[in-house]
């Protein structure tokens, strides 16, 4: 569904993907894991188009996209739950929920998901008219999650949704996750809890300064010793 | 007489003497003492000024609000509305009235092509290219009116009189141009309220990378924007005309206020426009009646600055688009 071939990208002068490789098939909820700064959520801004690449090729459903502006990204149905949120903190949460449904077939259905979304997040529902930026760090991530769905996505990216949350908004959060795949979306994600997210996820990557080092399947990783000794502190 | 403490005015002084400058002062605490009549008049004139101000403001802090672009052609954007009601009612001899909307569509469509050609290019470079290149946009096209219209002060046509009411006297043409800034401030505001567009540029202007994860072609919404920032000129200048002579040079003066009332107000936001164009307006007013020559456009920048030193924010804090 989706393909990174010799993906390079970064900020300014300063080079931050030294080519990356990876894909995503239709359906599968995928994995990317590493350290700070190894380049996850570079890789995730690029894919959406907020970076551009610098070489190489984004491949969607066999189109290449890297070319092509945040918006129309969003409209082949790929969709981001941005690590620092990025919400309209000026805008109700209404507004922000409104403001996730932009293309034509996620306006079609914007009632009907909105719906959905209220009662998915009970606390959002509750919060309805309340300034998003003046919502705590767990509502806001919430609402950063519900504002993605509404975009009806057919990819959602998520760049650590579970940052900042108590333990038992971690499993909400990857409760929703599941429960969206389950309705036929396919699922990117980079998170912190990596054993949580490896036991979720069909595949997984490793990234380390800019490259994939390791791709195996979720289980596979959760063994590997290294893995469990880089990343799961044991 | 009340006392007054003179430290409170400190005005460098050449020539003339202090009580140039603390005689109004008396004269205005006394007429507020005693309730005249003037203050009245002078506050219908404030209100009938300021009104326009705000709009004259509007279009200014709504671009900056969503691209980070002081626009510099803000002013000759303003000149453009008042030459064209003037041509539409002058060489067409239709009612300036009708020439209104004319002039925002044209502003409209002119601010579109100024974004594209001008501020598109170099929007993502350092804040001060894109302000000398719309000041190169504001000298170009103020002369390129002044060759084809000549410099010479114009004036649209229109005998519309005065009102009387208790005692207060309203000059119709200005109560009509405060009445058409007030319904279009309305209008904007229920725009960016409630319609679907008008909350994209609300996002926008919250949020640049938020707008573009949830998939808003900002690109599109830039150029709208400035295309309606430049319509709100349009419609300020065409009223603005329907009171006052003007000349390719006009905008200038209300270039500026429009400034400090942006800054005054808070850069980006509606409500500061609004309360900002009627503090202004005020001071223009009152300073205007009891100072001597310009004093009072000294106030204005005394404010101006001012607020930079104190509340650089403004008083609404730019949290409104
Ligand atoms: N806006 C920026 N300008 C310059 N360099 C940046 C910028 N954003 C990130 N970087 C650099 O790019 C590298 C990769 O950052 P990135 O945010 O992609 O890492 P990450 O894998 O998501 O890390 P984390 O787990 O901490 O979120 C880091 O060295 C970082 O300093
Ligand atoms: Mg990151």
């Amino acid at each position: 569904m989706l393909e990174l071939s010799n993906v390079r990208a970064g900020y300014d002068e300063i080079e931050v993907l030294h080519g990356v490789d990876m894909t995503v098939g239709e359906g599968e909820i995928v994995a990317l894991i590493g350290s700070n700064g190894a380049g996850k959520t570079t890789t995730m801004r690029t894919i959406c188009g907020i970076l551009s690449a610098t070489h190489g090729t984004i491949t969607y459903r066999g189109e290449p996209i890297q070319e092509e502006p945040s918006h129309e990204i969003v409209e082949r149905g790929i969709v981001q739950v941005p690590e620092n949120r990025d919400l309209f903190t000026n805008m109700t949460v209404m507004d922000n929920l409104l403001l996730g449904a932009q293309t034509a077939d996620a306006q079609a259905k914007r009632d009907e998901t909105l719906e959905e979304m209220l009662e998915l997040f009970p606390r959002l529902a509750e919060r309805k008219s309340q300034r998003a930026g003046t919502m705590s760090g767990g509502e806001q991530q919430m609402l950063t999650l519900a504002r993605a769905l509404m975009g009806d996505p057919d990819l959602l990216i998520l760049d650590e949704p579970s940052i900042g949350l108590a333990p038992q908004l971690v499993q909400e959060v990857f409760d929703v996750v599941e429960e969206v795949h389950s309705q036929g979306v396919t699922v990117l994600m980079v998170e912190q809890n990596v054993q949580q997210t490896l036991r979720l996820a069909d595949r997984g990557y490793v990234m380390e300064n800019g490259r994939i080092t390791m791709s195996a399947p979720g289980d596979e990783l959760l063994e590997d010793d290294g893995i469990v000794e880089a990343y799961l502190g044991v | 007489m009340p006392q007054i403490d003179i430290s409170v005015v400190t005005f460098p002084l050449q020539g003339g003497g202090l009580d140039r400058f603390t005689d109004p002062l008396v004269q205005f605490l006394t007429d507020i003492a005693n309730l005249d009549a003037v203050l009245l008049q002078l506050l219908a004139f404030g209100l009938l000024l300021g009104g326009v101000y705000a709009l004259t403001a509007l279009g200014l802090t709504m671009i900056f609000g969503v691209m980070d672009v002081i626009n510099f052609a803000h002013g000759v954007f303003l000149v453009v509305g008042m030459y064209t009601v003037w041509l539409v009612s002058e060489s067409l001899g239709i009612s300036p009235f009708v020439g209104i909307p004319i002039a925002a569509v044209v502003l409209f469509v002119l601010g579109v092509v100024v974004h594209v050609l001008t501020v598109e290019p170099i929007l993502e470079a350092p804040q001060q290219n894109q302000l000398i290149a719309t000041l190169g946009v504001l000298l170009i096209i103020q002369s390129a009116i002044e060759i084809v219209f000549t410099p010479d002060p114009q004036q649209v046509q229109l005998s519309l009189g005065s009102l009387q009411v208790g005692g207060v006297f309203i000059p119709l043409g200005q109560l009509y141009a405060l009445i058409i800034a007030l319904g279009t401030m309305l209008a904007v505001r229920a725009f960016l309220n409630s319609t679907d567009l008008g909350r994209r540029i609300r996002g926008t202007a919250d949020n640049r990378d938020g707008a573009r994860y949830v998939g808003i072609n900002v690109k599109r919404i830039n150029y709208l924007t400035f295309g309606i920032g430049a319509a709100l000129a349009g419609v300020a200048g065409a009223s603005i005309a329907l009171f006052q002579r003007f000349d390719p040079f006009t905008g200038e003066t209300y270039l500026i206020n429009a400034f400090v009332i942006v800054i005054l107000g808070g850069l980006g936001s509606f409500p500061g426009a609004f309360v900002g164009g009627l503090i202004v307006g005020m001071i223009q007013v009152f300073g205007g009646y009891y100072l001597p020559g310009t004093t009072a456009q000294v106030l204005i920048f005394l404010l101006f600055i001012g607020t930079l030193l104190v509340k650089p924010e403004g008083l609404f804090g730019g949290a409104d688009a």
